[in-house]
């Protein structure tokens, strides 16, 4: 162990030396009698440090660097290595390649993987420090949100998002998110105080005059195409104005409706129409199952004419050549043919029927009333 | 003696520091900045609005005929500027434009209808002088431009029908049903929602001069019906619509009929002319059979009588109708040679 205090500090002893150090107590001896190299380095390390830092920055991919000279905005560097003057010039980095959204009348919870949206009707499945926080966004906005608690705040708030007069002076629901991104990074910085506050009221002040000029049926459903196309179109241009450096990327609109209470007679317009095209449908199918059906009824009523016919016809041919060959033979021997033909049939009707002999007085013959002896007997 | 002379070469490093501190300033791009001499404003700088110059020349006219000079800017040491020491004074203010949110009102229109307006505005201190003299900070300029705004905007919403404050053109409405076309206001839309925004933006921009404040814009951001008048705009629409879906469910109706009305038509028509050929067809073959009958059976027709008569005789006596019995008198002919056998011979 050396003794530091006895030491002329002037001089190094000559087995303090870097190349004999064993042990970490060496290392302590060999850093005391070095201690003002030491400093030195340090400090010039320090400084070198501070200024490299100070004059080369990086600027990363998607952003761009606005450079300020005493303040003054000077020029503004893509993405990549850059050199400055240091302390006398700064650097803002702005991201400009993210898309942001900003929601109007819902918002959109993200919680673990699946996402929520939280719109006034289910206000109260959320808790409280959830709705705290949006309630929160809006202040530091600036505007000022007052009266009730946290779920009642927002529901209002909402409610005042998606409220909208139509031009027919009615009432449509309509809930939509803008997506934007920082097109002019020096522009965004300098000139517009509070962007997005700036961007929340223009969006909801050009979509309410697109609104305001359309028709409730044109607003949830004809005309929704056309309410987003022209109300980005509107936003771009009054933010354009104020030169606030933000571009809109896209507006969608997302469900429109008409107000809560009025929704089911709006549907049941629409179950209407299409009950009235069930109606006619039905109508159609049971007149094209039935008129074929009696188009066929009728070829059969006539083919059946048609045989009918063919037999009428066919029998009385028949008919008559038989008549004409018994008359032939007839006219031969006409006396004995004729009693024979008349016994004959006495003998098929003796043969087939019963016949009751009755003695009766008085009457000249013929057919007489049927008595049906044989059934009284029994 | 070493210690004073110390103290006195510390004292002049020290003075020496302040007053070149004192001497130069920065003027944010962000800022504008007013020199003032014992009070008396003598530059004014003023940072442009980026890539506006629109806006920036705006600015810029304010001074141009002030006696006061306005530095060019950026200045040649970008935003570092010189003043005289301890004489002249810096009085910053912000240069970027800035927000207003109205709180909403409840406003009467013209035609007596009750809404809630929420107005919001863009401004910007357009006069850093007489802004720093009147509102001095942006509570302050909060709470003049509450009162100029929220007056004017009543004032020039109330003046109009609901119609020109909601509307913004004559454009036609777009209904889904040709009934909707008859709630459409007929009104014609003179001023519209644009028209009264720039009437107030400009009555604001006259207020608010003095206070050197910019008014950039006022928006009607939100106008909605108070409640009672809401619900009552709620109901209407709800009877529009039930009016709509009654007459599509009548048109079902109605056009049901109609098509089960030509089915029983063509259905009828189909079968009736089907009987009218059928009947016609056995006609014909009918008019055949007693021609042919005819011509056969007048050639003898006592003979025909007997034929046919007999034949019918068999035909009652078919064997297919074992249920027919026959009664006959004796003294029928058939009965004839049994009565002629006389037993005493």
């Amino acid at each position: 162990m050396v003794d530091h205090e006895e030491r002329n500090q002037e001089r190094i002893p000559p087995q303090v030396r870097f190349k004999y150090i064993r042990s970490f107590e060496d290392f302590i001896d060999w850093s005391y009698y070095n201690r003002k190299k030491f400093r030195n380095t340090f400090a010039s390390g320090i400084v070198g440090l501070v200024t490299l830092f100070n004059t080369f920055y990086i600027v990363p991919f998607g952003h761009e660097g606005v450079v300020k000279t005493f303040g003054a905005y000077s020029k503004t560097v893509e993405n990549g290595l850059h050199t400055k003057v240091p302390l006398l010039q700064s650097v803002k980095m702005v991201n400009v390649k993210n898309v942001r959204t900003e929601e109007f009348g819902y918002r959109t919870i993200k919680a673990d993987v699946r996402s929520d949206v939280l719109g006034v009707d289910n206000v109260s499945n959320y808790d409280r420090g959830l709705l705290e926080e949006i309630v929160n966004d809006q202040r530091e906005l600036g505007y000022s949100i007052e009266g009730g608690n946290a779920a009642t705040q927002v529901a209002s708030l909402l409610q005042g998002e998606y409220l909208h007069l139509t031009g027919d002076l009615n009432i449509a629901d309509v809930e939509f998110a803008l997506q934007w991104k920082i097109k002019d990074a020096a522009a965004y910085l300098f000139n517009v105080k509070d962007p997005r506050k700036t961007l929340r009221d223009v969006a909801e002040y050009n979509i309410r005059l697109i609104t305001g000029d359309r028709s409730v049926d044109e607003v949830i459903t004809i005309g929704r195409g056309d309410v987003e196309f022209q109300s980005k179109e509107g936003i771009q241009k009054t933010l354009d104005s104020f030169s606030s450096g933000i571009e809109i990327v896209a507006l969608k609109l997302g469900t429109t409706n008409p107000p809560r209470r009025v929704k089911a007679a709006f549907d049941s317009v629409s179950i209407a129409k299409s009950n009235r095209q069930t109606a006619v449908n039905s109508a159609w199918s049971n007149y094209n199952q039935i008129i074929p059906e009696a188009m066929g009824n009728a070829q059969k009523i006539i083919k059946q004419a048609k045989a009918d016919s063919t037999n009428r016809v066919n029998y009385a041919y028949g008919d008559v050549q038989r008549f004409n060959e018994t008359y032939k033979e007839y006219a031969n021997a006409p006396e004995i043919t004729r009693t024979r033909m008349y016994l004959e049939t006495w003998d098929i009707l003796l043969r087939n029927i019963k016949i009751k002999a009755v003695e009766q007085k008085g009457a000249e013959g013929g057919i007489l009333l049927k008595l049906d002896l044989d059934k009284n007997k029994e | 003696m070493t210690l004073k002379r110390t103290l006195i070469k510390a004292g002049i490093a020290v003075g020496a520091f302040i007053t070149v501190l004192n001497s130069v300033f920065v003027v944010d791009q962000t800022e504008q900045a007013v020199i003032t001499k014992m009070g008396n404003p003598k530059r004014v700088i003023i940072n442009p609005i980026i890539k506006n110059k629109e806006l920036s020349d705006r600015l810029r006219v304010v001074y141009k005929n002030r006696d006061v000079y306005l530095s060019e800017y950026p200045g040649p040491f970008y935003g570092l500027y010189f003043k005289i020491p301890f004489v002249e004074s810096v009085n910053k203010s912000d240069r970027r434009i800035q927000s207003w949110d109205g709180t909403p009102e409840q406003i009467t229109t013209s035609d007596k209808r009750y809404i809630w307006v929420d107005a919001a505005a863009r401004w910007i201190i357009e006069d850093p002088l007489k802004y720093g003299e009147s509102v001095k900070n942006f509570t302050g300029a909060q709470a003049k431009l509450d009162d100029v705004l929220d007056s004017d905007t009543k004032t020039n919403i109330s003046k109009h029908p609901l119609i020109e404050s909601v509307r913004n053109s004559n454009k036609t409405l777009l209904v889904e049903e040709a009934e909707l076309r008859e709630s459409i206001p007929a009104d014609t839309v003179l001023v519209g929602r644009e028209g009264i925004e720039n009437n107030i933006t400009t009555s604001a921009s006259l207020s608010c001069k003095e206070y050197g404040i910019g008014v950039l814009n006022v928006i009607i951001k939100r106008i909605n019906y108070v409640e009672s008048v809401k619900i009552s705009i709620e109901d209407r629409m709800i009877s529009e619509r039930k009016r709509i879906s009654d007459r599509y469910m009548s048109e079902g109706r109605g056009e049901r009929d109609k098509i089960d009305g030509d089915r029983i038509q063509e259905q009828q028509k189909i079968l009736s002319e089907a009987y009218r050929k059928a009947e016609r067809i056995r006609g014909l073959a009918d008019g055949i059979a007693a021609r042919v009958y005819a011509e056969a059976y007048s050639k003898d027709p006592k003979f025909y009588q007997f034929y046919k008569t007999l034949n019918l005789y068999r035909t009652m006596g078919d064997s297919t109708r074992k249920e027919v019995d026959l009664v006959i008198g004796t003294d029928n002919d058939f009965f004839k040679y049994l009565k002629e056998i006389d037993p005493k011979k």
